[in-house]
């Protein structure tokens, strides 16, 4: 079996002070004020991941994204033989004439569809946070030596 | 009976993709080795559509004494047509990263992964010899049926008359926009590194496609730190050539990686490296860059350190050049040409 050989020793030494400097450069710069304990506080936040709302959602979750805006102008299709390219022609003829009517119509639609899209989000997000928060709570449970919640 | 044949099988295709510019260099390896060699894929991006076949055409184009090849990462029905051949099947284990980092981030993604840990156990028995790129993910199959294993590293090349031009000050960090990355702690670094050197700048280059929740909060982390830190995403090839030829330094703070390509295109660029010690990270990059805790402060002093100090950045792109001959197509030539002799090789 091919494996990766290590490299010589030389590498490990010069890191080994090179890390151990940089320890030492870290704490100097704690106490000089350079790094403050504030500064220090903000670099320890957690990454504020507002989580993808399909965790909660479930696997149709992609799919009411994708179909929420309705659009006046989805292709006109028609295979049947011989009559196809007429019935294009009368569909195409009917949608222009309401274009008027649908445009509107569906850009309501459309718009009422986003919003509820926006809230189901925001639900499913609050959702996934909440699980977040039952998960550290039991583990803080199960730390302190309490019983988990159930 | 003499293999004649290796060919290739992955879900996907595509460019800047590192499982396609893998199989593609494999490719050439098998064909070295004498090897009819054609790579099959699932789906395959309009530009590389001369580089492979349809997966259809794999049913009548393997014979029971090829080998095949297949590069799993993901779960997806390109296996099934692979099970479907009598060819002997290699299994290409790209160690893909686990379930619980995509928790909150990519419900696609979590599910995909998990459904490789769940699947692998039931699917190696199908396979007679399984590879990985790194003897770190190799641990990964411990305890699974395959006659026979090996590490392939992938084989890294500079481009021809390729030079660098470093710029100082410069930080880069180049992957996916995924969690497991932890660009978050490059941010974080590079946030206390413009503590002493305000000119201090980093820019971080990769792919954030459906990482969307994880983008967004490094940008908005970026932005609160005031980090100095530019997320680029999926850039082309010349803007990456020219990110790595311009860099002082190249941060790496994974926290699983199956091999890390970017650790290897560093190398043999000569780019100093500062990294993490964590999975695959450690073993590629040993001997090579720096292995830093998961400290951003301890991350940001030794960034400042190479940025200060040009014999030291000119030790540690030595250490680059030296280590990047390790991940040499002669390398990864010898591992194929081990894993496939028992089988019989042309001349």
């Amino acid at each position: 079996m091919t494996t990766m050989p290590p490299p010589d020793d030389a590498p490990a030494s010069l890191d080994a002070s090179l890390l151990a400097r940089a320890r030492a450069a870290v704490a100097d710069k704690k106490a000089r004020g350079v790094y403050t304990a504030e500064f220090v506080a903000l670099l320890d936040e957690p990454l504020d991941i507002r989580p993808d709302p399909a965790f909660a959602a479930g696997p149709s979750w992609d799919e009411a994204v994708r179909t929420a805006p309705v659009s006046p102008d989805a292709p006109i299709v028609s295979t049947r033989p011989l009559i196809g390219p007429v019935l294009r022609a009368l569909k195409s003829f009917v949608r222009r004439s309401l274009r008027w009517y649908l445009g509107p119509v569906t850009a309501q639609m459309s718009s009422h569809n986003q919003a509820v899209i926006d809230v189901l989000a925001e639900h499913s997000r609050e959702i996934i946070e909440l699980r977040r928060e039952v998960d550290r709570l039991r583990r803080d449970a199960e730390r302190s030596g309490g019983a988990p919640p159930a | 009976m003499t293999l004649r044949a290796a060919h290739q099988a992955l879900p996907a295709l595509s460019p800047g993709d590192g499982i396609g510019n893998y199989a593609r260099r494999l490719r050439e390896i098998l064909r070295g080795l004498g090897l009819r060699s054609e790579i099959f894929a699932g789906s395959v991006h309009p530009d590389l559509r001369s580089e492979a076949r349809p997966i259809a055409d794999m049913a009548h184009t393997v014979e029971p004494d090829d080998a095949l090849l297949y590069h799993y990462a993901i779960t997806s029905p390109e296996l099934n047509a692979v099970l479907a051949t009598p060819a002997r099947r290699v299994l290409v284990y790209q160690n893909p990263t686990p379930p619980e980092w995509f928790e909150g981030v990519s419900a696609r993604n979590a599910a995909r992964a998990l459904g490789v840990v769940q699947d692998l156990p039931r699917i190696a028995a199908d396979f007679e010899a399984a590879v990985t790129l790194s003897a770190f993910s190799l641990q990964a199959l411990a305890g699974l049926s395959f006659a026979r294993r090996g590490v392939w590293p992938p084989a890294v090349e500079a481009p021809k008359g390729w030079q660098r031009r470093p710029e100082p000050q410069t930080v880069l960090g180049v992957g996916r926009i995924v969690p497991n990355k932890r660009w978050e702690l490059l941010i974080r670094a590079m946030a206390a590194l413009r503590r002493t050197h305000p000119q201090a700048r980093c820019e971080l280059l990769g792919n954030a496609e459906e990482m969307g929740p994880y983008a967004g909060a490094l940008e908005r982390l970026a932005a609160r730190l005031d980090g100095g830190t530019v997320l680029r995403g999926k850039v082309s090839d010349a803007d990456l050539e020219r990110a790595y030829a311009t860099c002082t330094v190249m941060a790496f703070p994974s926290a699983h990686e199956g091999f890390g390509v970017p650790l290897a295109e560093a190398m043999v660029r000569g780019v100093p490296i500062v990294a993490s010690q964590h999975t695959a990270v450690a073993e590629v990059a040993a001997g090579a860059g720096v292995l830093c805790s998961d400290d951003p402060l301890e991350i940001a002093e030794v960034l400042a350190q190479v940025i200060d100090d040009a014999a030291l950045r000119d030790a540690l792109s030595a250490r680059s050049l030296r280590r990047a001959d390790d991940f040499s197509p002669a390398v990864l030539a010898r591992a194929v040409r081990e894993t496939l002799e028992p089988w019989g090789l042309p001349g």
